[in-house]
């Protein structure tokens, strides 16, 4: 069995292990909740059959141990109770919205990494220039300025000021969509879409764009680069094959764990957009204390989060065959 | 050899503070000169007495209690534009702006400089105890640090506090019980390869124990990057701090920017144009925690991101 | 000092000079340096580190760094003067009619591409070839070295030492260059593996008629390979002539201490003598000889006035006061005390 087979099977092991004990803190968080440790799963507006079917499904009025391999069953299965608030299975109420979350993170994304490559071989290649000292602390405010902040301001002006695009939601209000393809070809859509998407690539710019240029920076001065200049290739191809090339390979794999990140967090852009994703699911089931839904939403966020950090490293080791699956790390 | 004797007859922790402050001390310095040397962490450290003093003389410096509802004239002064008496204006319920935003300093101050020590010392913490004992302890170590990395931070914060009360207190506990995962992870990388320097070894051999190495020997080395690390985990703590409140997770007691922005948006600020209002609050925040990241150096960590690999 | 341009060589470098801006003023790192080489021979161009040999391949294929300016002199490579050649057309001249052995061997390779990638780019892009007759010279190239082809597909970072320098000479034939200059080929390896190198840039120049430019601080390198041998000190060429004259019959004090600096296996006795000081500043050069201050035959004349190369022998040229006294300056310079107590 090669190396990195034996890499990526103890990084899967490592996975399922973290997942295992986020799912087990998560049961007991759930648990210790003030009140009725049944509160989990039943609220008490539930008719007594429905009642008696969830105590039976997660075997509540068993022993704690009973519960927690039951409880670790469900989730295998998929099974995470039935929403308070929806009268839904869980499960299904999330499927309805995570599309939603994904598409505004994988948008938020692609313009952020696209801005920001381009942004950070910019700012490397002017070197020591007003421009680049201005664009360094312009980048340090897209950092530490919050983010609802930004989308407060992005509203006022292009929604409400201007009045190019929508205030809020998916589509117009009242109107649904019939399927997922209607909903992405549907330009009302998109229309929603940018605000919340600019709003959110503005603060993920920063990273890969500064990742981009200091490891442009590192690259630019490395003897491979002046080498290929001895051997008479041309200046451009020199940037992009020697140095950018090898300055992008980090910021690659900080894209797989920036889609966890994004994914798993982000949860105010989404409550300042009314953006129906998983995020104002999970702050709205919070609020009405639908328990249920709430622990539902946090486990598939966790999932992701860990899920995307293991495909981030798989990634990094096809990416850079310098990356020793030894002993070392 | 007196020392020796003396930490024979102490127990580990009452060595350890010692041990900390003695360093501290000697460390204390050596902050002050570097401080004044580089011009980033000087605007940093500026920005932070300011809002430090702002909080701290909040009552003397707010014309009105944050809280009240003002009258004029009988009148309850709402949505009101910037005037002589209310400088920011007033929220939709008649409350002075301006008062709220020098409130606003005292529970960002509280919340950042609690996370930022609590990150600091548990990060480091668990990153020297990982990378000098590695071996079992740096496994166990390890995999919860991985564990906490799995978790979502910001849902994870919300669910805590949404469960233990909304109180400024809260939103520091369950940040600081995962914000110290990247603080533990450079440290741990930093210690392995402290651990191989030759004044370790000389240690070593001299018989010194491992708790002493690790707290004279190795620790004034990483001390630089605990700093770093605090100052951008207290940014980082402000952030949340504010989306918390903005959810509507936040202390009501206390009014921070968050909550400010919160209050905003929720009545209809946006759509009245209202800029006095909401734009201010998150200027102080972005301030905040730019001068976190400028203090620590931390310009340089963000200026110079690493993957968590290098 | 200038002299003709000679037509017939190669590489000929006239009164070359390349200067440093630095903060504390202007470094004069090659002050003046001339030389020659004919089609087919090969020269190695000895001296410390700092001696600014390094500086004058940097200047001969014009990737010399920012504050570096060629003040003055030509270099002549087949017929045209590099020096004011445009950039694009030295492009052109850079590997296909001269190339490089990098110090920084397996670090002069794109780190994420597999070797023979290297290859293909030059073959391809400057040698015209397509992919299979590319990948086929590539081929070639590696036995012609001693190298397994199948190592072709490895990434640099998977070569030994000795692999990597013989795969960095294997590169920079494969245009059919007419010079190669070697910079430090063998420096950062143990002896074992210095001889295998060796060996293999000895049988290509048989085979191939190359001509040969190797810069080295170690002057047995030379002994083993090269015809003629230049001494450099200092910014200046301080000795030059055919390897076995300047060896055996040094005529520059500074010669005479490098023969002896290092260890000769065949020869049984004799301590290791090793020459005391440093080398002066460039910034501020002293106004006489520049060795002067670590010669010792030093004399009054040598603080005074700056020797010039005069002939010696049959294409044997040194620069030194004391040159007809040299019979007796090369036993005393065998003398371990000699170098023991050097004048100030």
């Amino acid at each position: 069995m090669g190396n990195r087979s034996k890499y990526i099977l103890s990084r899967l092991a490592q996975m399922v292990l973290t997942l295992w004990i986020i799912a087990t803190i998560l049961f007991f968080i759930f648990r210790l909740m003030p009140g009725n440790p049944l509160a989990a799963y039943i609220d008490p507006t539930f008719t007594k059959e429905q009642q008696d079917i969830l105590m039976a499904q997660f075997g509540l009025d068993k022993p704690l141990w009973m519960q927690y391999l039951i409880y670790l069953s469900n989730l295998l299965q998929g099974e995470l109770g039935e929403s308070f608030k929806f009268r839904a299975p869980v499960m299904e109420v999330i499927w309805n919205v995570l599309p939603n979350t994904l598409y505004l993170m994988l948008s938020s994304l692609i313009i952020a990494y696209l801005m920001g490559i381009m942004g950070g071989v910019l700012l490397a290649w002017k070197r020591k220039t007003k421009f680049e000292t201005i664009g360094i602390i312009l980048t340090l405010f897209t950092r530490s300025a919050p983010q609802m902040w930004v989308g407060m301001i992005v509203l006022v002006i292009f929604s409400f000021h201007l009045g190019w695009f929508p205030s809020g939601g998916a589509s117009e209000t009242g109107v649904a969509f019939e399927s997922e393809w209607e909903k992405l070809t549907s330009f009302t859509f998109w229309k929603h879409l940018f605000l919340p998407a600019l709003t959110a690539a503005i603060y993920l710019t920063g990273l890969p764009l500064l990742l981009m240029r200091s490891n442009m920076l590192d690259v630019m001065g490395e003897s491979y680069v002046e080498a290929a200049r001895t051997r008479g290739l041309g200046e451009s191809r020199i940037m992009l094959k020697y140095a950018a090339r090898n300055a992008a390979l980090p910021v690659v794999t900080a894209m797989a764990v920036g889609i966890g990140y994004a994914l798993g967090g982000n949860v105010v852009i989404e409550m300042v957009f009314s953006w129906p994703g998983l995020g104002r699911l999970l702050v709205n089931a919070v609020s009405a204390s639908d328990y249920a839904l709430a622990q539902g939403a946090f486990i598939l966020s966790a999932a992701v989060m860990v899920t995307m950090n293991f495909v981030a490293d798989i990634l990094y080791s096809f990416l850079d065959p310098r990356v020793t699956f030894g002993r070392g790390r | 050899m007196n020392t020796d004797a003396r930490m024979n007859q102490r127990t580990a922790l009452a060595f350890r503070e010692k041990g900390l402050l003695s360093i501290l001390g000697r460390n204390l310095a050596g902050v002050y000169r570097f401080l004044k040397s580089d011009p980033f962490c000087m605007t940093g450290a500026l920005i932070y007495l300011f809002f430090m003093l702002l909080a701290i003389f909040a009552p003397l410096i707010a014309p009105y209690d944050p809280h009240e509802m003002i009258k004029h004239d009988g009148k309850l002064a709402y949505n009101q534009p910037p005037s002589a008496q209310h400088w920011l204006g007033t929220t939709n319920m008649g409350r002075d702006i301006f008062s709220q935003l020098v409130h606003g300093a005292k529970p960002a101050m509280m919340v950042g400089l609690t996370a930022a020590f609590f990150v600091a010392v548990v990060g480091t913490l668990v990153g020297l105890f990982a990378g000098y004992y590695k071996g079992r302890v740096d496994s166990v170590l390890m995999r919860i640090t991985d564990i906490a990395f799995g978790i979502p931070f910001e849902p994870f914060v919300i669910v805590l506090v949404a469960f233990l009360g909304p109180s400024v207190w809260n939103i520091v506990l369950a940040m600081g019980l995962l914000l110290w995962r990247d603080t533990a992870r450079v440290i741990r990388s930093q210690v392995l390869t402290v651990r191989e320097r030759s004044f370790v070894e000389a240690a070593k051999i001299s018989g010194a124990s491992d708790l002493r190495i690790i707290f004279v020997q190795v620790m004034p080395n990483i001390l630089p990057l605990s700093f770093l690390y605090g100052s951008l985990a207290m940014g980082w703590a402000i952030l949340t701090e504010a989306a918390v409140s903005f959810l509507g997770f936040g202390d009501p007691a206390m009014i921070s920017w968050g909550y400010m922005l919160n209050d905003a948006y929720a009545s209809q600020a946006l759509s009245r144009e209202a800029y006095w209002w909401f734009i201010p609050p998150g200027i102080f925040i972005m301030l905040t925690v730019m001068a976190g990241f400028y203090i620590g150096r931390g310009a340089e960590e963000i200026l110079y991101p690493r993957l968590k690999n290098q | 000092m200038t002299r003709e341009v000679k037509e017939l060589s190669l590489l000929d470098v006239n009164d070359l000079k390349i200067y440093y801006k630095t903060p504390r003023g202007i470094s004069r790192a090659v002050d003046g340096v001339s030389f020659s080489l004919d089609q087919g021979r090969s020269l190695g161009l000895v001296g410390e580190s700092g001696c600014g040999k390094s500086t004058l391949v940097k200047g001969i294929i014009r990737v010399l760094a920012g504050n570096a300016v060629i003040a003055g002199g030509s270099v002549h490579f087949d017929g045209n003067d590099m020096t004011k050649m445009s950039e694009s057309r030295i492009r052109q001249v850079r590997w296909k009619d001269l190339s490089l052995v990098p110090q920084a061997a397996m670090d002069s390779l794109n780190p994420v591409y597999p070797v023979i990638d290297s290859f293909l780019e030059i073959l391809m892009l400057k040698g015209k070839l397509s992919r299979r007759e590319a990948t086929q010279r590539a081929h070639e190239l590696f036995a012609m070295v001693g190298l397994d082809p199948k190592r072709l597909r490895y990434y640099p970072h998977e070569f030994s030492g000795g692999m990597k320098q013989r795969a960095m000479i294997a590169l920079a034939l494969a245009l059919n260059p007419k010079l190669v200059i070697a910079d430090e080929p063998v420096t950062a390896l143990d002896v074992i593996v210095q001889n295998q190198v060796l060996r293999v840039l000895k049988n290509l120049k048989k085979k191939l008629g190359l001509t040969l430019l190797m810069i080295t601080h170690d002057i047995a390198v030379v002994a083993e390979t090269c015809d003629e041998v230049a001494v450099m000190y200092a910014g200046k060429i301080v000795e030059i002539g055919p390897v076995s004259r300047v060896l055996k019959h040094a005529m520059h004090p500074y010669t005479m201490g490098l023969a002896n600096a290092f260890p000769n296996l065949k020869k049984t006795e004799g301590t290791l003598i090793s020459i005391e000081g440093s080398p002066p500043d460039l910034v501020d050069p002293p106004k006489g000889c520049r060795f002067a201050a670590r010669c010792p035959f030093q004399i009054e004349a040598c603080l005074r006035e700056e020797p010039s190369l005069v002939s010696v022998g049959d294409r044997h040229q040194a620069a030194c006061h004391r040159l007809d006294e040299t019979a007796i300056l090369q036993k005393m310079a065998k003398e371990v005390d000699t170098w023991r107590k050097i004048p100030s």
